[in-house]
């Protein structure tokens, strides 16, 4: 995990950067991140040159070598010298046996099973009516003006307020997680398409009407194109989001999932159960913002080849 | 002057070469505040509709609309506004809202001292970098609200759990993003400046520190929204007060005006939050817009 996981080469840190950025708040309304303070809107920043890169193999084995050292005087600590009670903190072994055990009797395959599939149904929802929402506002003056907004404000709330309010209005299935999830991740892919509708170039635009361009024409090949980073931008926001919020309902009063189990752990003092379950967590979660990274870079990297 | 050979050149110049017409008084007066009125006029409507969906509507006592939906599950304002008080008079408003925004407020100041010192020494120092980037950047893509029942877990109920997740939460944004600007300090910016002498310490304080601003503030107000979903969620986990208790609470009483009050004390809170730190960035780092609507 820690080599596939070791980020500071350049690209990585590109493709880490943007990953809170993306939305701001009203009156300087989103750009995504703040590429340089004087380069106009722009997702991507500048690929920047990490000194390592050079001694890239020598930097990996450091990295290794930390996470052995942290595991062995961790193991050394709780499973030999047991400082504090290993009840409140086991050691990495205590954590390997319940991780296997828990993959062995399928509880944690039918955690991830349960949580992927509520994370999905709630994001594909919310990537397309996000899309589509932000398109509609941003290329509207007055959705620009009036609805977006009421859009901020829900996005700089703490959502998951609404959790205990959903099971009221939802009842106990899954059914409140998704439209949690829904909800939470559909708000940062509405604000940057809409950034990404409303700050195209218009020199770019005034280039295609000079060239007898309609307006359908235009939006294909210039306003669409210019937008894609902007939404990448915001579909990665809403993964990070998303997860959270997928996390926070399954944890207050879901029934199954990561959050649920991680819940059942906490209040039968299963420690080892519940880093078990967050190793899991963390892997899954670093795995899908690299997705995304990767799909970002794919899409976009006419961008950098435009730009240099 | 048209010829023949050249017939689509348009008889008065394009619109961006012609000159702008002075603007009539109330055409400026609309620009400056229009949207603004046009803004608070939609929410009174939406809190209107609501109103009559949720309450119906009664003049004189003759009922004239009929609620439409069932103002159990979606309590009319009226009923929301109705909440502030009734809570006020149980004695439930004031003292877990400070208990909530004390926690934050604590939380969060020293998210941002340790974010921003660790963001510069990640961005500064390659030993820094080498030993610990990997665990900040594993840490940052990790949902950490997952590891919030065990710190509820270890520390107990009071504040000390709520202040250590808010903490978690918001730290690693600011730590992230003053990272990334610290490492992305233009290089020609830095030897100009040695070109002209300038020493270290004032490299640091006329260049870096100024490059770095922008960055932190995104940094600090993810950091606040980050924060505010810790606030609540250490809540729900295990708590005797706060925003969040109270929410849980009333929603298993089935008061929904109650808790949506709360509701949009939080939203208020954090709205409040982002326009400061914004006044705070239009302050100190003016030059710098993240994009223009």
């Amino acid at each position: 995990m820690a080599e596939a996981l070791l980020p500071m080469t350049s690209d990585r840190i590109l493709a880490t950067t943007p990953a809170g950025t993306g939305a701001t708040h009203p009156g300087h309304t989103g750009a995504p991140p703040p590429t340089s303070p004087t380069a106009s809107a722009g997702p991507l920043p500048p690929p920047i040159r990490a000194r390592t890169d050079r001694r890239l193999p020598k930097a990996q084995l450091l990295l290794i070598a930390e996470f052995v050292i942290i595991i062995a005087v961790w193991e050394f600590v709780q499973g030999y010298l047991k400082v504090v009670n290993p009840v409140f903190l086991p050691p990495p072994s205590k954590v390997w046996d319940a991780l296997w055990r828990m993959i062995g009797n399928g509880t944690l395959v039918e955690a991830a099973a349960a949580s992927f599939q509520n994370f999905l149904i709630g994001y594909s929802l919310a990537a397309v009516m996000g899309v589509l929402l932000g398109l509609l506002i941003g290329s509207w003056r007055p959705g620009i003006k009036l609805i977006a907004p009421i859009v901020w404000a829900l996005y700089a709330m703490p959502l998951v307020a609404i959790r205990p309010m959903t099971t009221i209005w939802f009842g106990f299935g899954d059914a409140p997680i998704i439209f949690l999830v829904f909800l939470s991740s559909m708000l940062p892919i509405i604000l940057n398409t809409m950034a990404g509708v409303s700050t195209v170039d218009p020199s770019l635009k005034r280039a295609a009407a000079v060239f007898g361009a309609d307006r359908i024409q235009t939006y294909r090949k210039v306003i669409l194109p210019a937008m894609v980073p902007f939404v990448l931008t915001g579909l990665r926001l809403g993964v990070v989001v998303g997860w959270i919020l997928l996390l926070v309902s399954e944890i207050h009063g879901g029934s199954r999932g990561f959050g649920a189990l991680m819940s059942v752990a906490q209040s039968r003092f299963r420690v080892d159960q519940a880093f078990a379950i967050l190793l899991v967590i963390v892997v899954a979660s670093v795995l899908s913002v690299r997705l995304i990274g990767l799909l970002e870079r794919r899409v976009s990297s006419w961008r950098s080849t435009v730009r240099s | 002057m048209t010829s023949p050979a050249v017939p689509m050149i348009p008889a008065s110049p394009p619109s961006h070469l012609r000159p702008i017409p002075p603007r009539s008084l109330p055409r400026r007066v609309w620009d400056r505040i229009g949207w603004n009125v046009a803004l608070l006029l939609e929410i009174v409507a939406i809190i209107v509709i609501a109103q009559i969906l949720a309450g119906g509507l009664t003049i004189d006592g003759v009922v004239i609309i009929q609620p439409l939906l069932n103002p159990q599950f979606t309590p009319p304002p009226t009923q929301i506004w109705d909440a502030f008080s009734r809570l006020a008079d149980r004695n439930l408003l004031f003292d877990n809202i400070w208990f909530s925004l004390s926690n934050f407020a604590i939380g969060f100041v020293l998210a941002a001292i340790v974010g921003i010192m660790l963001g510069l020494m990640l961005g500064t120092i390659s030993t820094v970098r080498t030993l610990l980037g990997p665990v900040v950047w594993v840490a940052y893509a990790t949902p950490r609200v997952a590891i919030a029942p065990l710190i509820v877990m270890w520390l107990g109920f009071g504040a000390e759990s709520k202040i250590v997740v808010i903490f978690l939460m918001a730290v690693f944004p600011i730590i992230i993003n003053v990272w990334v600007g610290a490492s992305s300090v233009d290089q020609t910016l830095l030897r100009a400046g040695r070109v002209f002498g300038a020493s270290n310490v004032q490299l640091y304080r006329k260049v870096t520190l100024p490059y770095i601003l922008p960055y932190t503030l995104t940094g600090l107000r993810l950091g606040i929204a980050r924060g505010l979903i810790g606030v609540v969620i250490a809540e729900f986990i295990g708590s005797a007060a706060g925003i969040g208790y109270m929410i849980r609470l009333l929603s298993s009483e089935f008061d929904l005006a109650g808790a949506l009050a709360l509701t949009l004390v939080l939203m208020v809170t954090a709205n409040v939050a982002m326009i400061l730190l914004d006044l705070i960035r239009r302050r100190l780092a003016p030059w710098y817009r993240e994009g223009a609507i």
